[in-house]
């Protein structure tokens, strides 16, 4: 159960795909704020406070929506850096992302991520997984209180 | 004492019953008779004071028999005697034997033949018929009784107290004479003792007065000195020592004449003849009860065999050093910190550095850099632990070229163990085989044994204590007196010897007692003095040899004893063994040399002092023909020869002291053979001038020479021929690096056609384009090693005004005469070589660029389809979430725009269909078709029930071919079928059938728009459409194109047949290549 004041950081360099993802999220009933950092880059400056960020902080979103494919630090590396960050090494990282192939699941799994969705090409499949996300790590799934 | 009849002596039984009871022997028995011995009476004259005591005791005693009787260990012997006749009775019949027991008392039997013990004595029962015995015994002044004084009657009676009394007393009297004859014998003894012992001894002796003066000198001093006793008595040791030693000896002596000290030194006595005596001297003081001296012994040996040996050690080593200095193999020898102390000529030479220049330094700086720091680790490490080292290394020849060698070297070291560094040698393996390989190992092998032998000959060179003896001439020498040096020499004291626990004899090695005492007889017949060589074992179970000298003594008792000095002289036996060893060793390596390795004069003719058996085999003589003989080396060669080979020896002797020259010989069995000699002069032992060195037969390499220079002509024909069809042929004679071509191949080479003269393998290779340098080297050595045969190698050259040709060279490895050499032709393959080499170049630019095209199709597809999501959702999103705020014109504008979207989406997965096509390899397995077309029909379910298609299918069989690419095929071929149809009932036939080539066609058929024949080929165009962009559901046009790419790959083909408004059959195969 995420406190519905916890934000939810999206990692998605694409504009498009982001609106969409938001407003997935938002059609499933999600009240939570929602960050969006473009970059890998942008999402560790916000979690750390520094950067564009600097002087609000350091952040500990709910929960963290990570594509693979950025540009600069992958998600994969931004994966790592926050696993090895002792303050966010229990955040729920969920990669969400186009790519299905199988060295960047493994990828995912080996550096930490509690799960993996690829998001389906079709909108309305999209919608119903943004959907399905949304129940299951919103509502059914327990996450650590940090 | 009787209690037997009276007359039963007579009795017969009795008298046979009884025999003589002979007395037991004294427990003192052995020093009894040594005492006895030492007295000297056995056997002596008679003498009147002996004779006066018999006299007296026979008148007081009233007998008429009056003895003095000295018992001996078989016999009684009367050295005084009244009234018997005899002079010796055996000793089981003496009574006087049964008078020994009885050292204190008076000895009486009253009548004998009432006694058990005389009662069956043939002296009772015969004559003299004894019958009555009373004996005083004769002791020595230890207490031993040596025999008696007795007196005897032929009846019984007894004595009275006075007679008794004097009898003592004059058996006391005997006693004394006798004593003092043991005394007087002794001093004598002791004088015959020294007088033999000084002369005996093989030491010289003299001795002196403390000015040095002679008073005494024995046989062997003047032998040793060369000089009579006559003439050295008014000289004095310092006038025979030879001036250079007189100093240290002066010092000595004037201590030993002030403290008392004795010294030992070695030093050269002069002898009148001019010549010298090397001799090592004890010099000990003569003290008086004082400690003062008072006069002063010198024993001198003479070491000259030993100085002469250590002289020709240090020849043997500068033998070795010349030897080495010839050797045909590269030799060093470094200290212990393994910095150089020698390097032979031949190193010197291939390294081009003169000797004086390396010494003090290792030998880094001749190896290759790449060797250098692992070698010399490994030196190291075999330096510590003093073991044998051995490398293989590239040595820096002089021109800078490297060639591998074995490089190997024994640790030697001193006579302390202490090490002192290596004796290496280094032997080319680059070069042709040598049988003087051998000739390294066994020289350094012989350098071992030199050291060793040097060491051990020092660690038991050292002074030798001598021993005085004096033992009887019985089995196993038993010993009679022996000096204290005896402990030193054999580990046991004097006493054990005297005490008789250790005989002599029994620490004599059995094996040398045979030889030993042949000639010990020989001696003796000859009557020299003895002198014998032999082994003994000392105490602590090491061999010692021993030189006896003795004279042989018989003594007034007629025993013989030998009196003389033993001397340890293992030093010197170990020294001479090692000696013969090396010799031997020496000769023994000369011999298995195939050089004749040579010693002779620098005379006429060259008479020689030694040659190698390798003689025999070059000369068809043997070496005693030369040495014994009289043959002269200068008679075996060509009379012709003979005048300039002398001058050619000359004009190098003035040069320095090394001599090669060749010439040729006529061998004993008439052939003439070529002789090439390496020698050095030097100063034989002698003193004259002589050479040393190795002479080899270079017959079959002259022969070679000539044959080559035959061949040459021939070769300048065949040239000429090969020139005018640009093969340029040449040849490589590998071990002399001789390398023969003409004008061609030095072009070809990138030399000018001046250069074409015979060089060396380098010289017509500086020209190798560097890039090929290092690839042309391995291949020319991989075909040496493996010894041939034949090769094909290519390079390229580059020319001094840049020209740069490719070469390919040809031909063999062959061995001729011994002499390995490579035959071949080059030729220029630059236009050929270039053709194929552009050729690969296009080949790989083609291939990469299909690469690098399929790549970016792969990426651009992928890249164009998202912002194609992003339309398509957006219109969604706006359809749904401003639905209300369009009308139906815009509502139809935006589903225009996701249609658009949805258009190029395909348009796009086509492209990348494609792509993929080229990407992903085909898996060709065997594959169900009718499976496939039932998955494929599947997906279009849809479609062809809202078309109301009849489907007509034939069985299609199972192919090996791409499962999901034939798919795609039927996809598409179904679609195309489904959608160009206008008809009611659109109708399609999938089958199969067999096809022109024999295998299977399959096909699909429809009863759609067909097409016109003119556009049959057009049709498989990418892009190519035959309608309207919107006709017949649109479509990119790349289906077909993307069938015929499948089918293609395959290796099949696909074709056509269809008439406007008359359907059309696609039909293709998956095999069997194209149909026209």
């Amino acid at each position: 159960m995420i406190e519905a004041n916890k934000a939810i950081l999206v990692v998605e360099d694409n504009p498009a795909d982001f609106f969409a993802t938001e407003r997935g999220l938002r059609k499933a009933g999600l009240a939570n704020p929602i960050v969006h950092a473009e970059s890998g880059e942008q999402a560790l400056d916000y979690l750390n406070g520094t950067g564009a960020f600097t002087g609000q902080g350091e952040q500990k979103p709910g929960i963290v929506l990570l594509d693979i494919n950025l540009p600069g630090l992958n998600g994969g590396e931004v994966l790592e850096k926050i696993r090895a960050d002792d303050r966010l090494k229990l955040l729920p990282v969920i990669m969400l992302t186009t790519s299905s192939d199988e060295r960047d699941v493994q990828m995912a799994y080996r550096l930490g991520a509690n799960s993996y969705i690829q998001k389906p090409v079709d909108l309305d499949g999209f919608m119903a997984a943004l959907k399905r996300l949304k129940d299951y790590w919103f509502e059914l799934v327990i996450l650590p209180k940090v | 004492m009787s209690g037997l009849p009276k007359d039963s002596r007579r009795d017969p039984i009795f008298k046979l019953a009884l025999g003589p009871v002979p007395a037991a022997l004294p427990v003192d028995e052995l020093q009894r008779l040594e005492a006895l011995r030492e007295t000297a009476v056995l056997d002596t004259a008679p003498e009147q004071t002996y004779d006066d005591l018999t006299a007296l005791a026979a008148h007081i005693c009233g007998t008429p028999i009056a003895l003095i009787s000295l018992v001996d260990r078989d016999r009684q012997w009367f050295k005084s005697r009244v009234g018997l006749a005899a002079t010796e009775t055996p000793r089981e019949l003496a009574f006087c034997a049964h008078a020994l027991l009885y050292p204190d008392e008076l000895f009486e039997v009253e009548d004998a033949s009432r006694d058990m013990r005389f009662a069956g004595n043939p002296l009772v029962t015969d004559k003299p018929d004894i019958r009555f015995y009373a004996g005083s015994p004769l002791l020595s002044e230890e207490g031993h009784a040596l025999g008696t004084l007795c007196v005897i009657d032929r009846k019984p009676r007894q004595l009275d107290e006075h007679q008794r009394a004097s009898l003592r007393t004059i058996g006391r009297l005997a006693s004394e004479l006798l004593r003092n004859r043991r005394q007087d014998a002794r001093v004598h003894e002791v004088r015959e003792r020294f007088r033999t012992v000084f002369q005996q001894t093989s030491a010289g002796i003299a001795m002196t007065d403390l000015a040095g003066r002679f008073t005494l000198v024995n046989q062997r001093f003047c032998t040793i000195t060369g000089r009579n006793e006559a003439e050295l008595m008014p000289m004095r040791l310092q006038d025979i020592t030879h001036p250079d030693d007189l100093a240290a000896s002066r010092e000595k002596f004037e201590r030993l004449v002030q403290y008392g000290e004795a010294f030992t030194i070695e030093q050269r006595y002069l002898r009148p003849d001019g010549g010298i005596a090397w001799v090592s001297n004890q010099i000990s003081p003569i003290l008086d009860t004082l400690g003062k001296a008072t006069a002063v012994v010198a024993a001198v040996e003479d070491i000259s065999a030993r100085k002469s040996v250590e002289a020709q050690m240090r020849e043997s080593e500068d033998r070795f050093i010349r030897m080495a200095q010839h050797a045909p193999l590269k030799m060093w020898i470094t200290d212990a910190s393994g910095a150089c102390t020698f390097l032979n000529k031949l190193w010197c030479e291939f390294v081009g550095l003169p000797m004086q220049d390396q010494l003090g330094n290792d030998r880094s700086r001749c190896l290759h850099p790449e060797d250098a720091p692992a070698a010399h680790a490994a030196f190291a490490a075999a330096s510590e632990a003093r073991q044998p080292y051995r490398r293989e290394i590239r040595l820096r020849r002089h021109d800078g070229r490297y060639h591998w060698h074995i490089d190997a070297a024994e640790p030697r070291f001193d006579d302390d163990g202490a090490f002192l560094g290596y004796v290496g040698t280094a032997v080319d393996v680059q070069s042709q085989y040598d049988a003087n390989d051998r000739l390294e190992r066994l020289v350094v092998e012989r350098t071992a044994q030199l050291m060793a032998s040097e060491a051990r000959y020092r660690e038991l060179a050292d002074d030798n204590p001598a021993m005085m003896i004096r033992c009887r001439n019985e089995p196993g020498w038993p010993m009679l007196y022996v000096s204290q040096a005896v402990e030193q020499i054999t580990g046991y004291p004097p006493s054990s010897f005297v005490g008789q626990q250790v005989l002599w004899g029994s620490l004599i090695l059995p094996e040398d007692i045979p030889a030993m005492t042949e000639k010990l007889a020989q001696q003796l017949a000859q009557g020299t003095d003895i002198q014998v060589e032999y082994r003994i074992r000392h105490r602590d179970g090491s061999i010692r040899w021993i030189e006896g000298n003795a004279r042989l003594k018989k003594l007034h008792d007629g025993s013989e004893i030998y009196e003389g000095m033993n001397f340890d002289i293992t030093g010197r036996k170990a020294a001479e063994q090692a000696l013969a060893e090396s010799e031997q060793r020496y000769r023994q390596l000369a011999d298995n040399n195939p050089a004749l390795i040579f010693r002779c004069y620098n005379r006429p003719g060259w008479p020689m002092i030694y040659m190698s058996q390798a003689v025999e085999k070059i000369t068809g003589y043997p070496a005693s023909a030369f040495i014994e003989g009289g043959r002269r080396w200068g008679d075996m060669l060509l009379p012709e020869v003979l005048e300039e080979t002398a001058r050619n020896m000359d004009a190098q002797m003035a040069q320095g002291d090394v001599v090669v020259v060749s010439y040729r010989i006529r061998h004993a069995d008439g052939s003439i053979r070529w002789l090439e000699g390496n020698a050095r002069l030097l100063t034989l032992p002698d003193g004259e001038q002589g050479f040393e060195g190795a002479i080899t037969d270079i017959t079959d390499r002259k022969q070679a020479q000539l044959l080559l220079a035959e061949r040459a002509t021939a070769l300048e024909r065949a040239t000429i021929a090969t020139n005018a069809a640009r093969i340029a042929p040449f040849t490589w004679y590998v071990a002399r690096d001789y390398f023969e071509t003409d004008a061609l191949a030095a072009v070809l080479l990138g030399l000018e056609p001046e250069d074409a003269a015979a060089g060396t393998f380098a010289a017509y290779t500086t020209r190798v384009h560097p890039d090929d340098r290092a690839s042309l080297s391995s291949e020319i050595e991989r075909l040496l090693a493996r010894g041939g045969p034949e090769f094909l190698i290519e390079f390229r050259t580059v020319s001094a005004q840049g020209r740069v040709r490719w070469i390919r060279s040809v031909g063999r490895l062959d061995v001729m005469n011994g002499e390995r050499h490579v035959t071949g032709a080059l030729t220029d393959s630059t236009l050929e070589i270039e053709v194929q080499r552009a050729l690969e170049d296009r080949t790989r630019e083609m291939e990469r660029a299909n690469t690098e095209l399929d790549e970016f199709t792969y990426i651009a597809s992928h890249d164009l389809k998202e912002p194609l999501r992003g339309i398509h959702n957006y219109t969604r999103f706006i359809a749904e979430d401003y639905a209300d705020k369009l009308d139906a014109a815009g509502q139809k504008m935006l589903k225009a725009v996701s249609e658009q979207a949805d258009r190029m989406q395909r348009l796009i997965e086509d492209l990348l269909e494609i792509a993929r096509l080229g990407r992903e390899p085909m898996k060709q397995v065997e594959t169900d078709l009718d499976k496939v077309l039932d998955e494929v029909l599947a997906s279009l379910a849809f479609s062809l029930g809202e078309k109301k298609v009849e489907l007509r299918r034939q069985p299609l069989g199972t192919v090996v071919c791409d499962r999901v690419r034939v798919a795609e095929v039927f996809r598409n071929l179904v679609t195309n079928a489904l959608k160009y149809n206008d008809k009611p009932v659109p109708v399609i036939e999938i089958g199969s059938r067999t096809g022109a080539a024999g295998n299977p066609e399959f096909y699909v058929q429809d009863n759609g728009i067909g097409i016109k024949p003119d556009f049959h080929a057009r049709v498989f165009a990418p892009f190519k459409r035959l309608h309207a962009k919107d006709a017949y559901g649109g479509g990119s046009g790349v289906g077909l194109a993307i069938v015929k790419r499948i089918v293609e790959a395959h290796g099949g083909y696909i074709g056509v047949r269809s008439e406007v408004g008359q359907g059309a059959t696609f039909a293709f195969t998956l095999s069997g290549g194209s149909h026209d």
